[in-house]
């Protein structure tokens, strides 16, 4: 996986963190998600992009 | 999509045989109801809390996509420990937690199933306690008795589910369970009906676990056997270490997991992160060649680097355990059908739907080496469908 991508996911993973800090296993849930649809969203610009990152 | 659409937190008082009062925490996760009313399970354990059910309900949203069913996302349950509890302090601790989510719930709202510590006999109070608050006899919730509007197979499912999925994957390498070593961690419901349809299709299962221990029988565990565990574990409310004593080909390995024993195929039924890096090392190293979850993310993030790795099949418990819940799914037909299916119409549909996961898996996860990456293939298919019908709806 390129930088640019790691970036995205890191970076969407650390808002995911801030609102949910104290809860691990949901953590690792959506990190796992997250490594997978966050490159194919990208990949496929998808529009949903903004429901799976912004959608709080 | 990673934001609840309602966290539902509540206070269970309920008094013991002893004429005790305890209060537990009930909670109700809503996370998603994009495509259909939130299902999912009602868990009870100690270990119980927000991220838990935060967790296996996001989970959920994913794999009741997966199933085409129209099945949105949710979890619940309570830190209440069933373990040691007598029948009426269960029945009395169901009746309370009712009172409460009974509020929340509802045939085309929220229907609940059971999970862990949550089988037979906590629907059946649970659902009593709904009908009588409420005055309807409705679906509400799955895993009902088959005498009062439950599905057949319901209580299999899980377990067939996940060696229905092993046996597709298997089928892209041209391998069977026919002959093969298979190694099970559990005993509950998953464990046990996933040794069964193992067994059923020619295989030889070796280990069993809970949480003192595992037990490994070098001559695998027979049709005999598995009545014993079920008797076990269902009835007398037992533990594993029992079946040592009971039959001499096996051994108990007190605070062990399965991981260590050599075999062909593993199906982790037990519980979230019970298979380590270290474990998946061990069972690579062993050339293990399948790995499918029974249980809901049984697998650590580094065991499933180890896997992917090694390009062994390895299916995440959001594609291969979706037979429960896609057989929840029949069961809510049934009940707003008012029809009860057969057997074989039920089992074949099960099939029918573990296939098409299989098939959105690796629609959604070949690489461009030719290996399926279940993980990705589950995550992606899931996704889309909830994603596109979020978009569909609007901002709400």
């Amino acid at each position: 996986m390129d930088a640019k991508m790691q970036a995205k996911i890191d970076g969407f993973m650390e808002e995911v963190k801030i609102r949910n800090g104290h809860e691990p296993e949901f953590i690792q849930a959506v990190q796992e998600v997250a490594e997978t649809i966050i490159p194919y969203i990208a990949r496929k610009k998808y529009i949903a992009v903004k429901t799976f990152c912004c959608a709080w | 999509m990673v934001e609840p659409e309602r966290l539902i937190s509540f206070r269970v008082s309920w008094v013991d045989d002893n004429g005790e009062i305890h209060v537990n925490r009930g909670y109700r996760i809503q996370m998603n109801s994009a495509i259909g009313p939130y299902k999912g399970g009602l868990r009870f354990h100690p270990s119980v809390n927000a991220s838990i059910l935060k967790f296996l309900a996001f989970e959920q949203v994913f794999k009741n996509s997966l199933t085409t069913l129209p099945m949105g996302g949710g979890k619940g349950g309570s830190d209440f420990d069933p373990k040691g509890k007598s029948d009426d302090e269960v029945m009395r601790f169901c009746h309370a937690f009712m009172s409460e989510l009974c509020r929340h719930i509802g045939p085309n709202t929220d229907v609940p199933a059971g999970d862990i510590g949550v089988g037979s006999r906590e629907i059946g109070f649970l659902f009593g306690m709904y009908k009588k608050m409420r005055n309807e006899f409705t679906g509400v919730l799955t895993g009902k008795g088959l005498s009062w509007g439950g599905s057949k197979i319901r209580p299999e499912a899980t377990g067939y589910g996940t060696v229905y999925f092993a046996q597709s994957m298997l089928k892209t390498k041209g391998e069977d369970f026919e002959g093969k070593t298979v190694v099970i961690s559990g005993s509950g419901n998953v464990a046990q009906f996933a040794a069964e349809k193992v067994l059923h299709l020619g295989g030889k299962v070796v280990t069993l676990s809970d949480s003192g221990g595992y037990i490994y029988d070098e001559e695998g565990i027979d049709k005999k056997k598995l009545a014993y565990v079920m008797d076990l574990k269902n009835n007398k409310r037992g533990r594993i270490s029992e079946y040592a004593k009971k039959y001499k080909s096996a051994k108990f390995v007190s605070g062990g997991i399965p991981w260590e024993v050599k075999c062909d195929i593993a199906l982790p039924c037990a519980t979230q992160n019970e298979l380590d890096g270290k474990s998946a090392k061990t069972l690579i190293k062993n050339k293990c060649m399948c790995v499918a979850e029974g249980a809901n993310m049984p697998s650590t993030p580094e065991a499933i680097h180890e896997f992917q790795k090694a390009q062994i099949l390895f299916a995440p418990g959001k594609a291969s355990n979706a037979g429960g819940v896609a057989t929840s799914g029949l069961e809510m037909s049934q009940n707003s059908l008012r029809i009860s299916w057969t057997r074989e119409e039920v089992d074949e549909r099960l099939k029918d739907i573990m296939e098409d996961i299989h098939d959105s898996c690796i629609e959604y996860g070949k690489e461009k080496d030719g290996y399926c990456n279940y993980v990705k293939g589950a995550n992606i298919a899931g996704f889309v469908k909830v994603a596109d019908a979020m978009l569909a709806q609007g901002v709400i």
